[in-house]
């Protein structure tokens, strides 16, 4: 049975290039299958590990390691993605229902292509799921001095 | 919400929630779940963040707060932990019992500041004088002046041996507690002097500071609060004399039946009648020194020997002598040989009768207690005496406040039980001294050796009558209080105790692991009567420095 989650990436289209904004739509909207699952996945991706009380395990270092000037270039990209891809898969191993359908389990993520300009990066991401289906999407992260 | 909402309730209070955040997220899952089967509420889900864990927060936090509360009006919540609650919630409970938390005092002294010569110097309102580490402040605007003195302010300048003048102050501790109180002769520094200063000391002991109860110190009040205060039992002895003078530490009573009650075995068959109890009270955890002036008589000329008598109301219940000096001498530099001391029992009726007390065992340490002393001064210039003349000496004398208004108190014809006989006591004292060292690793923070003396002595002198014992973890312990980065105390320590028996002779006890009071039956002294004292004069820090290897 397909499990249901509140959309907060307003503006999918399935298919063709599209600005996506991270708010709740009004009126809300549900959303499942692989495009909850990348919702998932990219809210853990770009939530700082230590930063939300109670759960120190939630979340990955990857905004850390970018702010601090560790993302220098590929290599350093691709290892610090990897390990952050590896905390998202750990905790939701952990946390997940193993009950919940193939279609709405993280199996993979991978990144595919990236540009790092100053103060700026954008990466794109494949996600794919337990059921075998795959998207990808941009996501984009600026980097400002004062941070 | 309240403004308390703030991590550190939350977090102080959760050994007394008997749930958690984990457990108010299953809560709201499940509620959520039972009415909307397809809801996907698992970690990292939108839902799960932005709805299910902060309403699980704040109902964690809720029951929390709701739990503390519940439990903040229970006495047997606070009886089992009592520091875990505000001073605000223990106070609430105790309330209820007619128990007030004893506030903390500040420390109150006279500090003598002695000047090049007379003249007049002002000290303001508010000047510090620092010494062992601890503040003091003018309690008022004081000028030394070599005239008569016309207002409050003036002090008398008077004239000191080595022709130096002096004038007193009166200073109070920057803050209350217990700590702040000062031995007689301490070096004070004045913050800002003026021209012509020379010196500052504590004239005499500062004494008064006591610290705020705590709510174990609280809590433990509560059976002298339900307790009639009357002379009957021995919680409601105490609770009666706790109320009439708060400043009271500790307090043991012997009476019927008890190896150490002596005073009831008066007759021909040497039985025990009952009807007497023996009152220790402990008035403060420190000795307190008073400085008596003493006019004595030359006694034997060629050995220039003197002597002088302590009565009763001079201090009762004193404890020893510490030293015997010149009255024109400028403080303490050590004592005169007391070449004989016997005390003695004053046991005529004052307002009520005396207790019967039939000997010095009985009756030292109370206020019925005198004393005849001679001491030898080899540099006293008798050329112009002759035996029966006398010489001023100051006698400093080791003590507890307060026995014999206590002892006046509880004989009193309104309070006296009229059946029984009861003789205020100081505890039988046992002097302790300690040495240890500390060592502490090559570059980091110096040891605070005053510190660690300071801990030590507050230990040592707030261990009451149901111990019995000073052990050597209690005193090591107490040193890591003061202690710091990888500052370790080096076992083993060397105690060393001094049992001032009521006959007057001394037992001398000395361990490395702990000093236990003996049960002495023909003094009548064991644990229950006996109180440990020191101070930081008597306590030894010595300080090493270690090397260790790089890690």
């Amino acid at each position: 049975m397909a499990t249901y989650d509140i959309l907060i990436f307003q503006g999918v289209e399935p298919v063709g290039e599209k600005q996506v904004e991270l708010k709740l739509g009004n009126p809300g909207s549900f959303t499942t299958g692989i495009q909850k699952v990348a919702q998932s996945f990219t809210k853990m991706f770009l939530t700082e590990v230590g930063s939300v009380t109670n759960d120190p395990t939630l979340g990955t270092s990857f905004l850390t390691l970018l702010r601090s000037g560790a993302i220098r270039d590929e290599a350093s990209l691709e290892s610090a993605f990897q390990a952050a891809v590896l905390d998202v898969m750990n905790y939701m191993s952990v946390n997940e229902d193993i009950d919940i359908p193939l279609d709405e389990q993280l199996a993979e993520a991978n990144l595919i292509a990236w540009d790092l300009q100053p103060g700026f990066l954008s990466i794109q991401v494949q996600i794919v799921s337990e059921a075998g289906d795959s998207r990808e999407y941009v996501v984009p992260v600026e980097v400002r001095k004062d941070e | 919400m309240t403004a308390s909402l703030n991590e550190t309730v939350f977090t102080e209070q959760q050994d007394y929630y008997d749930g958690s955040v984990e457990e108010s997220t299953q809560y709201v899952v499940d509620f959520l779940l039972n009415r909307y089967p397809t809801l996907d509420l698992e970690p990292t889900r939108a839902l799960y963040d932005l709805l299910i864990r902060p309403t699980a927060e704040l109902t964690a936090y809720n029951l929390t707060n709701i739990n503390h509360y519940r439990l903040a009006s229970s006495l047997q919540a606070i009886v089992e932990n009592p520091d875990a609650f505000t001073d605000e919630d223990a106070d609430r409970v105790a309330a209820n019992f007619r128990v007030d938390r004893a506030a903390g005092t500040k420390t109150q002294g006279t500090v003598t500041i002695v000047l090049d010569t007379s003249r007049t110097v002002s000290v303001p309102e508010g000047a510090s004088f620092t010494g062992a580490g601890l503040t003091y402040y003018a309690t008022s605007t004081f000028i030394s002046t070599a005239g008569a003195t016309t207002t409050t302010f003036d002090r008398p300048l008077t004239q000191l041996a080595d022709g130096t003048w002096a004038f007193t102050i009166t200073v109070e501790a920057a803050e209350a507690g217990e700590g702040y109180d000062l031995k007689q002769g301490t070096a004070l520094t004045w913050g800002n002097p003026s021209a012509g200063y020379i010196r500052s000391y504590v004239e005499s002991d500062f004494t008064g500071g006591t610290d705020q109860q705590t709510n174990a110190e609280l809590i433990a009040q509560l059976d002298k609060g339900l307790a009639a205060e009357a002379m009957a039992g021995r919680i409601n002895i105490a609770s009666l004399i706790r109320s009439q003078f708060p400043t009271t530490r500790d307090i043991s009573i012997i009476g019927y039946g008890d190896s150490e009650m002596l005073r009831d075995s008066h007759n021909i068959f040497g039985i025990k009648t009952g009807g007497k109890a023996d009152i220790y009270v402990r008035t403060s955890n420190r000795l307190v020194d008073n400085t008596l002036t003493k006019s004595c008589t030359l006694v034997d000329w060629p050995n220039k020997i003197f002597q002088a008598s302590i009565g009763r109301n001079e201090y009762p219940g004193f404890y020893v002598i510490q030293a015997i000096y010149p009255a024109d001498q400028s403080g303490i530099t050590g004592t005169l040989e007391i070449t004989s001391e016997i005390r003695g029992l004053d046991v005529t009726d004052l307002t009520y009768v005396a207790p019967a007390i039939a000997n010095i065992v009985e009756g030292a340490y109370t206020r019925y207690q005198t004393a005849v002393v001679q001491f030898q001064d080899l540099d006293a210039d008798v050329a112009g005496l002759s035996v029966g003349d006398t010489k001023d000496y100051k006698f400093e004398v080791a003590g507890l406040p307060f026995v014999d208004d206590i002892q006046d108190y509880v004989a009193g014809r309104g309070v006296h039980n009229p059946t029984g006989d009861f003789l205020v006591r100081a505890p039988i004292p046992m002097l302790l001294s300690v040495s240890l060292q500390v060592d502490y690793v090559t570059g980091d923070e110096t040891v605070d050796t005053d510190a660690v003396k300071n801990e030590i002595a507050t230990a040592i002198n707030g261990i009451d009558f149901s111990l019995g014992k000073v052990p050597a973890s209690l005193v090591i312990d107490a040193a890591y209080n003061a202690l710091t980065d990888r500052a370790t105390v080096r076992e083993p320590i060397d105690m060393m105790g001094v049992l001032r028996l009521p006959s007057g002779t001394s037992r001398v006890y000395r361990s490395t692991t702990e000093i236990r009071v003996p049960d002495i039956d023909e003094e009548g002294v064991s644990s229950r009567n006996v109180s440990f004292y020191t101070d930081v004069t008597a306590i030894e820090v010595s300080v090493q420095t270690v090397d260790v290897k790089s890690v």
